[in-house]
């Protein structure tokens, strides 16, 4: 029966997807949203069905939503940085890496690190202080990063560019796994506190003294299982905000100037535009909205390590997100990390549907060790070569925005 | 029977048509000009006649043979040559390297042309070993229309040959055009030096937004008054 | 003609190469053994890094999944050295009996086959994708060899698994050669007595150098291969007709065209001697530091780029002298020579591609004046 579930879902997304690639927005709104749900569920579904036990359905599902809108944010701040301005950054994953750590630094409570886990000896410093101020440490740290890049590389042509921030995310790598005394190294950080935590849940295990707000007790209303659907109403209120106000820029003088140099740079300097300025205005805002990815991703799986920089799941996943949904849209961003993340979630069922060995010349091959990883990774980057060769302007398309060249033209 | 025969071109660059239906035609052993104001069109034919931009209308027939839109290693081959305004050397290759260039589709050596062409341009025989781009402008022209002629084209065409030039140079530019002429090369030249150019050719062309508007021989268009006016700058 | 203005940057960048060298041999301790250990892996990150230019230049874009397809290469060649050890002594009973001279064999012949394999796999790449995205903006074709060395490192690891893999060579001992012992008293003296008034500062250096180096034959084996091929590579440049076909193009791929070069062909020639190149550098990689993963090659991808930009974008000899300078500031910079840690030596060929960025962005054997 779940196999005909998943089949009838899998049927679903793929008319989704085709809905969403042959309609032209403007006409047939309807039909595209219908898509785009379609497709996610689907995807979703597909998976679900397939694998997960009934009683993990819902923590499966808010698990799903939170991570994809972790990357919904991220997608957003590359918009800023190669949509709106086509800064080539390839060095996400150290701005998401360098926003969780610090925010967990910030935030972690030493005395919590070896609860439950039985592991000694940390070398790190941790503070202890409210998540708040974890979040806005990360983005700042992210930001004065984000200065640094821009003061070496914002010079430079595009895939210069590229390359040095590929090297920027790897230096800051190799700091992170080689600095125990800052960072615990490759063991990593364990038991991150998780905000508001104890003022919303109700532990009966566990209890602990509820939150005082304005001389107000809050009630601790959830259980431990249903903490996670807060945590999603957190992430849901940051990509709204985040949304918001990148809309809001690209309607703005200083939206304008941004699309003005990705255009067109040299015509933007003759306008008399400080063309490194905005760059670098672009590099850090984008940069600070990553940071914050990274905090709140930090605090949701509650560890972190310098796996954290994976290359292929922070930066490469997040650009096929964009260009996807769509580079230049934040509707696209949101839409494409929503999706792509479904595509990922899915690929990894595909355990199901593979033997457990495949004979090869030279000798058998263990598919869940070897087959199974590469096998997802070559499926998202198919699908990337697949858009930017027939579809390059992803499936919402460029907003049409007017920049600061189309104007004076 | 016209050489080269260039019939209703309609062309452009994916923006709007430049070209609008432009026809040009060229014999054997002539020399023919191409002038007009900026943004007429005139390198554009050009390059439709080389195979670098193919028309949407139109045709272009090379000794009553049909090449529209073949590709330029086919058209040079078939006997075609052509020169670009700028960036028409290989600067970082010597000038010898250059004209190995020319010869590249010819499966023989080069060696026998390479003199012909020498005794063309004498000058350049002290440079053989020198990179082009180190020369001079008049010296890199010079090694750009022979490199041209490495093929022994039966067409010769120059998209603004004296561009950038003093006018001495000019001068000798001109001269060279005419020797290599003589030797048999038909020429097709766009020129916005109008008056040297039409005192060398035997007919012009005057286009205008990318359509004919004056077709004459050389000596009737610079008598003619309006055309003086209007495009010889009086 | 444009005047000859004394090009501060680039000799002031010459003198800081050699003052280095001039430090590591004479000042630092160890020096010689880390500079020569640095030529070395500068010889086989050379030939890795020649292929990038030249792909970069004429095809005009940046290749990230160069690194892949050397690793690529790398593995094809293991498979066949390892099925040769085993199928060629039942073949030629004689070589079996000699152990030595069938690992030889048998990895010659493997490497060939590794090339073979990265060629065809560059040439099908570029004819699948590549092809169809010439008149792309470059930067959707750096996002599509982005998206390629993926797949290309994960179809490597699908194939031959994530573990490390060696190639079946014996690895022979290091030899110490020593060049005698030099003892320059007088030298010492007289630096002393000329810093003396900074004699708290400056510390004279002891003057008695041992030279002494330890090597083994694979390192000389690399060496010389690396030399041979840099001269077979520019031979073939400066005097084949492909070669300057392909020099022109890398000038102006428009003339080229006018001129009736064939530049498909060219393409396919560029990506051939890249690949063929990398896949050489793949295997010596694994002769050299004893073992090959999936993501050995997109680890040298970055010494790679810093290596031709240090040398400069489309001069092939500019990517072997970025390659060398690169090799040994990376040994030299770090331990045992200095306190840096030699986990951080990606990072060293990063700083140095950066500062060549700010300073100079044509690199050492690039013209003056151009923006790279």
């Amino acid at each position: 029966m779940p196999q005909i579930i998943a089949l009838a879902l899998m049927v679903c997304s793929l008319l989704g997807l085709w809905l969403l690639l042959t309609r032209k927005t403007r006409r047939s709104r309807w039909l595209v949203f219908l898509g785009i749900l379609a497709t996610i569920a689907g995807l979703l579904g597909v998976g679900g069905a397939l694998n997960v036990n009934p009683n993990n359905m819902l923590s499966f599902l808010s698990d799903f939503l939170i991570v994809a809108g972790l990357f919904a944010v991220l997608a957003l701040g590359l918009n800023i940085q190669w949509g709106y301005t086509g800064l080539f950054n390839i060095g996400i994953a150290g701005f998401f890496g360098v926003g969780a750590y610090v925010s967990t630094i910030l935030v972690q409570d030493p005395t919590l690190m070896s609860v439950g886990t039985g592991l000694e000896g940390f070398q790190g410093h941790y503070f202890n202080l409210p998540f708040a101020v974890g979040l806005l440490g990360a983005m700042a740290v992210s930001g004065v990063l984000a200065v640094f890049v821009g003061f070496a590389t914002l010079r430079l042509r595009t895939d210069y560019l590229a390359i040095a921030t590929i090297g920027i995310s790897e230096i800051v790598r190799l700091v992170v796994q080689n600095e125990p005394t800052l960072t615990e190294g490759t063991r990593g950080i364990p038991n991150i506190p998780q905000p508001f935590y104890s003022c919303v849940v109700h532990n009966v295990n566990n209890p602990a003294p509820p939150c005082q707000l304005l001389g107000l007790q809050l009630p601790q209303f959830l259980t431990p299982a249903q903490y996670s659907w807060f945590y999603l109403v957190l992430i849901l209120v940051a990509i709204l905000l985040t949304f918001l106000a990148l809309e809001r820029i690209a309607r703005s003088p200083w939206g304008r100037a941004l699309r003005a140099i990705r255009e067109d740079e040299d015509a933007a300097q003759s306008l008399g535009k400080n063309n490194f300025g905005f760059k670098l205005q672009a590099l850090i805002v984008g940069a600070v909205i990553m940071g914050a990815a990274g905090s709140f991703y930090a605090h949701f799986i509650k560890f972190v390590s310098p796996e954290i920089f994976d290359p292929v799941q922070r930066t490469f996943l997040v650009w096929v997100m964009l260009i996807v949904g769509g580079t230049g849209n934040n509707r696209g961003a949101i839409l494409g990390a929503f999706i792509m993340w479904g595509v990922w979630v899915s690929t990894s069922f595909l355990a199901n549907v593979l033997p457990a060995t495949i004979q090869a010349p030279f000798g058998e091959i263990d598919v869940a060790a070897q087959l199974f990883g590469p096998l997802r990774v070559m499926t998202i980057a198919v699908i990337l070569e697949l858009i930017l060769l027939f579809r390059p302007r992803g499936l919402l398309g460029e907003e049409k925005q007017t920049s600061l060249l189309r104007q004076t033209k | 029977m016209p050489l080269l025969e260039v019939q209703q071109i309609t062309a452009g660059y994916g923006g709007g048509d430049i070209l609008k239906g432009v026809s040009v035609r060229l014999e054997e052993g002539e020399i023919v000009s191409l002038i007009g104001p900026n943004g007429a069109g005139k390198s554009t034919v050009m390059k439709t006649v080389f195979g670098l931009l193919r028309p949407r209308l139109g045709k272009v027939l090379f000794a009553e043979q049909d090449i529209t839109g073949n590709n330029p290693d086919v058209i040079v081959r078939k006997g075609i040559s052509y020169v670009p305004q700028t960036e028409n050397v290989f600067p970082s290759l010597t000038v010898l390297e250059n004209f190995e260039m020319g010869a590249y589709t010819r499966k023989g050596g080069s060696r026998a042309k390479m003199d012909r062409v020498l005794e063309l341009f004498p000058d350049l025989k002290r440079f053989l070993r020198k990179k082009a781009g180190a020369l001079s402008g008049g010296q890199r022209q010079m090694v750009a229309m022979g490199r041209a002629l490495m093929l022994d084209p039966r067409i010769l065409m120059l998209d603004e040959p004296s561009a950038g030039l003093a006018p001495k140079l000019v001068d000798l530019i001109f001269e060279k055009i005419k020797e290599v002429n003589r030797t048999g090369v038909s020429i097709l030249m766009v020129e916005q030096n109008a008056k040297s150019a039409l005192m060398l050719s035997d007919r012009g062309y005057v286009l205008a937004t990318g359509q004919n508007r004056f077709e004459d021989t050389g000596k009737a268009c610079l008598a003619n008054e309006e055309i003086g006016k209007l495009y010889l700058g009086g | 003609m444009q005047a000859r203005q004394f090009d501060w940057v680039k000799w002031s960048i010459w003198g800081v190469i050699a003052a280095g060298l001039i430090w590591g041999l004479f000042f630092a301790d160890k020096g010689l053994q880390a500079i020569f250990d640095g030529v070395h892996s500068g010889s086989i990150l050379l030939l890795g890094a020649v292929g990038l230019t030249l792909t970069y230049k004429i095809l005009n874009f940046a290749n990230f999944a160069h690194g892949d397809i050397l690793i690529f290469g790398a593995y094809v060649a293991f498979s066949l050295d390892w099925w040769l050890t085993n199928a060629l002594p039942s073949l030629f009973p004689d070589l079996g009996a000699d152990k030595a001279a069938l690992q030889w064999v048998a990895i010659s012949l493997a490497l060939v086959g590794g090339v073979m394999g990265a060629m065809a796999l560059a040439w099908l790449i570029d004819r699948v994708l590549y092809r169809r995205m010439r008149h792309s903006a470059p930067v959707v074709l750096v996002i599509a060899t982005f998206g390629m060395a993926l797949f290309v490192r994960n179809l490597v690891q699908a194939m031959w698994g994530v573990g490390n893999r060696r190639y079946d060579m014996l690895v022979s001992t290091p030899q110490v050669y020593g060049f005698g012992d030099v003892n320059l008293d007088g030298a010492q003296e007289f630096f002393s007595l000329a810093t003396r008034p900074w004699n708290e500062l400056i510390r004279t250096p002891d003057f008695h150098y041992s030279f002494a180096l330890s090597l083994n034959l694979m390192d000389i084996v690399t060496l010389a291969v690396a030399f041979c091929l840099a001269i077979l590579l520019h031979v073939f440049l400066k005097y084949g007709r492909t070669g300057k076909a392909m020099r022109a193009m890398s000038d102006n791929v428009d003339l080229a065209r006018v001129s009736g070069i064939n530049t498909e062909r060219m393409v396919a020639w560029t990506w051939a001697i890249g690949s063929g190149m990398a896949a050489i550098a793949g295997v010596f990689m694994g002769l050299n530091f004893a073992v090959i993963e999936p993501n050995t090659g997109a680890k040298t991808l970055l010494p790679m780029f810093a290596a031709v930009i240090l040398g400069g974008i489309g001069s092939p000899y500019g990517a072997m002298l970025g390659a060398l300078v690169i090799g040994v500031a990376q040994t030299l910079l770090v331990a045992p020579v200095t306190a840096i840690s030699s986990q951080y030596k990606p990072g060293i060929a990063f700083v140095l591609m950066i500062l060549m960025l700010l300073v100079r962005p044509q690199g050492l054997l690039g013209e003056a004046g151009r923006k790279g």
